[in-house]
């Protein structure tokens, strides 16, 4: 329960009700009482969203992404991955049916050279190269979304936009563009929060919009490198 | 977290939305009340759209709300149309 949101909201549905009644009935003033409706309404979402909403122990909550983000770096430093590049398959390439990100353990893995359904299974092999098979983050609002293939470079910008900016609220502004050597670029402008530094090459933000692409265009996704420019971050994928 | 702050974006702008109706009807000089209610009601189903998928553990009360405001439009217009089709008939329900 979100407690101030509870109380604000029973306040204003209370005053809004009451008020909206007298001032229909008793004052007749019908500005003032549909002032007060819409007062009740407001309230009434504010109530059952701070009623429903469960609380989050953020201090505990940073500490257990502090805990579980330094081990795995650890671990993928250890197999020597943490400069790999990684590549995006969309969920039509996987046996479970979700997008996953995979990472070669020996060496770069060429887009082409994976052709087949790839298991549900963290360590995998692809031509005889071992491989990692890494969930993206933000699975569910993806599924939410309904995310699907599209055609446009707009619907592409539409969904990472709805993500980052409308769902997390991570960064202000969204550009996708596409170049002739087929190179999609992502431009993420005022990163909002700011994420403990990773040293690897598939950060929190990348693995998302890498995710939402190979979704999007239902096809294997390399994540290229990173760029940023004062406060806009720029992405290179193929 | 982020969730909460999506859900704040809602209401905020649901509010500021349902305030601005509230200033242009009574700048046109409308005075029946239930015109005012039917825009709020229209404003909210129009946010609820742009802001969905809400986070499900509010789904379902929201959803009830949706209901009963719904329910709301339905009589409001049922009534105009009634007032046009068959006057004499909502005289008869409200009383001389």
């Amino acid at each position: 329960m979100l407690i101030k949101h509870t109380i604000v909201g029973l306040n204003l549905l209370v005053i809004g009700v009451a008020g909206s009644l007298t001032a229909f009935i008793i004052l007749n003033v019908p500005e003032l009482a549909a002032a007060l409706a819409g007062v009740a309404m407001v309230g009434a979402v504010l109530f059952v969203v701070g009623w429903e909403m469960p609380e989050h122990p953020i201090k505990a909550m940073r500490e257990e992404i502090e805990y579980l983000k330094e081990n795995v770096e650890r671990l993928l430093e250890e197999l020597n991955v943490l400069d790999r590049n990684p590549v995006f398959i969309p969920s039509t390439m996987s046996t479970d049916g979700k997008p996953s990100i995979i990472i070669p353990l020996t060496k770069n893995i060429e887009l082409e050279s994976i052709g087949r359904k790839i298991p549900e299974r963290m360590l995998v092999t692809m031509r005889n190269i071992p491989c990692l098979k890494l969930k993206p983050p933000c699975l569910k609002i993806i599924d939410e979304l309904g995310i699907v293939n599209v055609e446009t470079v707009g619907q592409i910008e539409d969904f990472i936009s709805k993500t980052l900016v409308q769902h997390l609220n991570i960064v202000d502004s969204v550009k996708v563009a596409t170049r002739t050597d087929g190179t999609i670029v992502v431009s993420l402008s005022k990163i909002k929060y700011g994420f403990s530094k990773y040293r690897g090459k598939i950060g929190f933000i990348t693995a998302i919009v890498g995710a939402i692409l190979a979704e999007t265009l239902n096809r294997k996704v390399e994540f290229l490198k990173v760029e940023r420019k004062l406060e806009e971050t720029i992405l290179f994928f193929k | 977290m982020a969730e909460i702050v999506f859900i704040d974006k809602f209401l905020v702008r649901l509010a500021l939305s349902i305030f601005a109706a509230l200033i242009g009807l009574i700048i046109i000089g409308e005075k029946r009340a239930d015109v005012y209610v039917a825009v709020f009601i229209l404003i909210y189903f129009i946010f609820l759209a742009l802001y969905s998928p809400l986070p499900r553990e509010v789904e379902g009360k929201i959803s009830l709300i949706s209901k009963i405001l719904l329910t709301i439009f339905i009589i409001i217009v049922a009534f105009r149309i009634l007032e046009i089709l068959a006057p004499t008939v909502i005289v008869t329900m409200l009383g001389p």
